[in-house]
């Protein structure tokens, strides 16, 4: 825990220094002359180049030349506030890029790597939205981090280098995730540019990237990952054409419609399930499994919307019954299959289920209900089939259910942020989750002694995922209701310093052992509990809920979740971005001066860790 | 030479680069400051604010007219008009009026051709906005001409100047 805390300590330090310069610098000073303002970030360039060519650390090195490898792009920004060269100019990133040829090529460090795919990415946005609209430009710039996923392996093996499979699968993942919502965009909603034979190539470009990177990347190289996703992707691009052609005819049949994408997803579909289980990757298996069951649910609503537009024809209130009808079947049957099945197939009673409350809340819609009772009805169905059927999506969907029923409840408050109503409603849907999250904790070995434990743990499982999901979807806290917002801080701090005296607490207090002398362990812990509570002391000065995130993190190392680890670093630096960008309640000078602040916290608490806490660099080792 | 040191050689000499064209180009733009300057006059703008801080988005009464122009360029010829130039005539103070649209440039001594580049939405004249220091909007709200010059028919933004011409800070 201490080795994953300090190195996490020491990777935001350097973020935050970044954002902070970055803050400092696009405050566009006056009364600095032009010498001074490009002085700034050369110097810090010149910094980083000397921590790099000094220090012998592998990890202190490549961080330090990341630092500078943004400072260029500081630079070139710099350059464009003073002679006034244009905002986000695709020029600045073209002349980015270029200076981060090197370092990317010849250092092993996939951060770099990353760096370079973003901001020849932005190169390529900003000069095509010069001349083409907004989702196109950002359609064809995506296939940069196409190209990349095509040339990595071959890199790597003319380089002979170690092939990073986090860096190689993350960027695959994120680059599919962008690519099919970018181009259903594109293709659903914007108009045909090709005028040229240029324009048609690039309309037809990225379809071509994809099926070469599935020829190439899956099977030739036998990159599993790949397969799925770029079945999907082909699927998706196809059905988009589709959907763009049938918008623009002037009459056309919602039958024909569906019909056509259950045609075309369903091929899609197919070929997806089926090449699922060449992934490796276990991680990468979970999120593709996942994204086939709910392919199926896709599948299985096209269905159903297509047979009951089939009865539309006839009449609307038949169009009604049979609706009802269709929703009644799937949630009966849902509920008698596992029966039937032997509770072996979890995933056809769960299609059944989740099609048949997607349909009865279509019908409760079409008849005007309110949505607040819809909710509850929903709510309800949801609740009888949990308690008399075993299920585990629905294990894991329990307290997310709660929690967003509460959510469309009252979520007319929530827009109030400024009411005292929506801020304590604010408060409910994370004190809960963390009052949950901390009785497991504290029951942890009551819980693994129990007969069905592992439906406990999964319900649990789902507690946490709708934590995480609400830290990334809610914004900053501060408000203004500080006994309100100091009395979740404090909540927070308490839960925080009890999973890192866990074993303590576990050993001294639950099993009354007593404590002979100071040990190793128990200095450690006052060690971190200190840094925790000063870090989360000053977070009151945040607005990017460090001491929320620390919390989190330190349930991820806990409890072992690895892919919620990674998401929260991942949503952590977009929260630092939004506060950055987004945040109007302060200044760029003020906000260069909390995330300044914030760096240097952090940085001293990796070095206290290091030093102080034993036992950390041995475990590192 | 070992392996390390040929990395961080590679890596100093990346940088020096860096700083040498940085600089280069630093003088390029000073120099081209001094040129000789003409007026563009703006349409409402609007401040906004981005990742380099707070910048306006100005907008330009040429544009407004050069946008019909483009259109009917389009419209005759059944295709976009990605990039062209605007053709701008100069009155006694300075002050750019616009006069057309054309493809190509033509040798008229009296006329200012500047570069355009248009993608259906916007025209872009490389003059569209201007940076200035967080909290000093107010200062510029009232704009009334961009202060430019053409350096290979390509418009570089000087400054802004209210209507009397002075500039403003």
């Amino acid at each position: 825990m201490e080795t994953k805390l300090k190195n996490l300590f020491l990777s935001f330090s350097i973020i935050l220094l970044i954002s902070a310069v970055t803050s400092f610098t696009a405050y566009n000073w006056k009364i600095m002359n032009n010498f001074q303002k490009l002085s700034i970030p050369i110097a810090l360039v010149i910094l980083g180049l000397g921590v790099f060519s000094f220090l012998k650390q592998e990890k202190y090195r490549n961080l330090a030349l990341f630092f500078s490898c943004f400072m260029i792009g500081t630079i070139f920004a710099v350059f464009g506030q003073i002679y006034q060269t244009g905002a986000d100019s695709w020029i600045l990133f073209r002349n980015w890029a270029i200076f981060l040829i090197i370092p990317t090529l010849i250092i092993n460090y996939y951060p770099l790597y990353f760096l370079f795919i973003i901001v020849s990415s932005f190169m390529t946005f900003f000069y095509l939205s010069l001349y083409y609209g907004l989702s196109f430009s950002m359609l064809v710039s995506n296939l940069i981090p196409a190209f990349a996923v095509l040339i990595y392996p071959f890199i790597i093996a003319k380089t002979k280098r170690e092939f990073n499979n986090f860096f190689y699968n993350t960027l695959v993942i994120i680059f599919y995730l962008f690519f099919n919502i970018v181009s259903s965009i594109f293709l659903i909603f914007g108009f045909p540019v090709f005028q040229n034979e240029l324009d048609l190539v690039l309309y037809l470009l990225p379809l071509l990237v994809i099926v070469s990177i599935y020829l190439v990347v899956g099977k030739k190289n036998k990159l599993q990952i790949v397969i799925p996703f770029s079945i999907f992707s082909i699927g998706n691009y196809i059905w988009s054409i589709y959907l763009h052609i049938f918008w623009g005819e002037t009459y056309f049949s919602l039958s024909t419609l569906f019909f056509v994408s259950f045609l075309i997803w369903g091929i899609t579909i197919t070929f997806f399930i089926k090449a699922i289980p060449s992934i490796k990757n276990p991680t990468v298996l979970k999120i593709g499994k996942t994204v086939g069951n709910f392919l199926k649910v896709y599948m299985l609503m096209s269905a159903l919307l297509f047979v009951t537009s089939l009865f539309s024809m006839y009449s609307y209130s038949s169009y009604e019954f049979i609706l009802f009808a269709l929703s009644l079947i799937l949630i009966i049957a849902s509920i008698i299959l596992p029966k039937f099945l032997d509770f072996k197939e979890d995933n056809v009673e769960l299609l059944s289920l989740s099609v048949g409350l997607f349909a009865i809340s279509n019908y409760f819609i079409l008849k005007n209900l309110d949505l607040k009772i819809s909710v509850l009805i929903v709510n309800a169905i949801f609740n009888i089939i949990f308690t008399f059927r075993k299920s585990k999506f629905m294990d894991f969907a329990f307290f997310p259910a709660q929690y967003l029923t509460i959510f469309f409840l009252f979520g007319d408050l929530l827009y109030l942020l400024s009411e005292k109503k929506g801020f304590i409603l604010n408060l409910i849907l994370i004190f809960v989750p963390l009052i949950i999250f901390s009785l497991e904790l504290i029951f942890q070995d009551k819980i693994n002694s129990l007969k069905n434990k592992n439906k406990i743990e999964r319900i649990l499982l789902g507690n946490s995922i709708f934590l995480l999901f609400y830290f990334s979807i809610n914004k900053a806290f501060k408000m203004n209701f500080n006994d309100l917002d100091l009395a979740r801080r404090i909540f927070i701090i308490i839960i925080s310093l009890i999973i890192i005296n866990f074993d303590f607490l576990k050993q001294y207090i639950l099993k009354n052992t007593k404590m002979k002398k100071m040990n190793q362990n128990i200095r450690n812990n006052i060690i971190l509990s200190i840094i925790l509570i000063v870090i989360s002391y000053y977070s009151v000065h945040y607005a990017f809920d460090m001491d929320y995130l620390i919390l989190l993190i330190l349930f991820c190392i806990f409890k072992s979740r690895k892919i919620f680890f990674y998401l929260l670093n991942i949503n952590a630096v977009e929260k630092i971005f939004h506060f950055y960008l987004n945040d109007y309640n302060s200044t760029l000078l003020q906000k260069s001066k909390h995330m300044l602040i914030s760096s240097l916290f952090l940085m001293l608490a990796y070095f206290i860790i290091k030093y102080l806490v034993k036992g950390v660099d041995e475990s590192e080792k | 030479m070992k392996v390390k040191n040929k990395v961080k050689l590679l890596i100093l000499f990346n940088f020096i680069i860096l700083f040498i064209l940085t600089g280069f180009s630093a003088l390029k733009e000073e120099k081209y400051r001094k040129q000789e300057t003409f007026y563009l006059e703006l349409s409402p703008v609007d401040p906004r604010s981005l990742m380099q801080g707070d910048y306006m988005i100005l907008n330009y009464v040429i544009t407004d007219l050069a946008w019909e122009k483009i259109r009917e360029i389009q419209k005759k010829e059944g295709k976009a008009l990605k990039r062209g130039y605007i053709v701008l005539k100069l009155d006694e103070n300075k002050v750019a009026h616009y006069e057309d649209v054309v493809k190509e440039i033509s040798n008229d001594k009296n006329k200012i051709f500047i570069s355009f580049k248009f993608n259906s939405y916007k025209i872009n004249i490389n003059a569209d906005t201007f940076f200035f220091q967080e909290g000093d909007a107010k200062i510029y709200e009232n704009a009334k001409f961009s202060e430019v010059v053409s350096i290979n028919n390509t418009l570089r933004l000087v400054g802004l100047v209210d209507e009397n011409k002075n500039i403003l800070k």
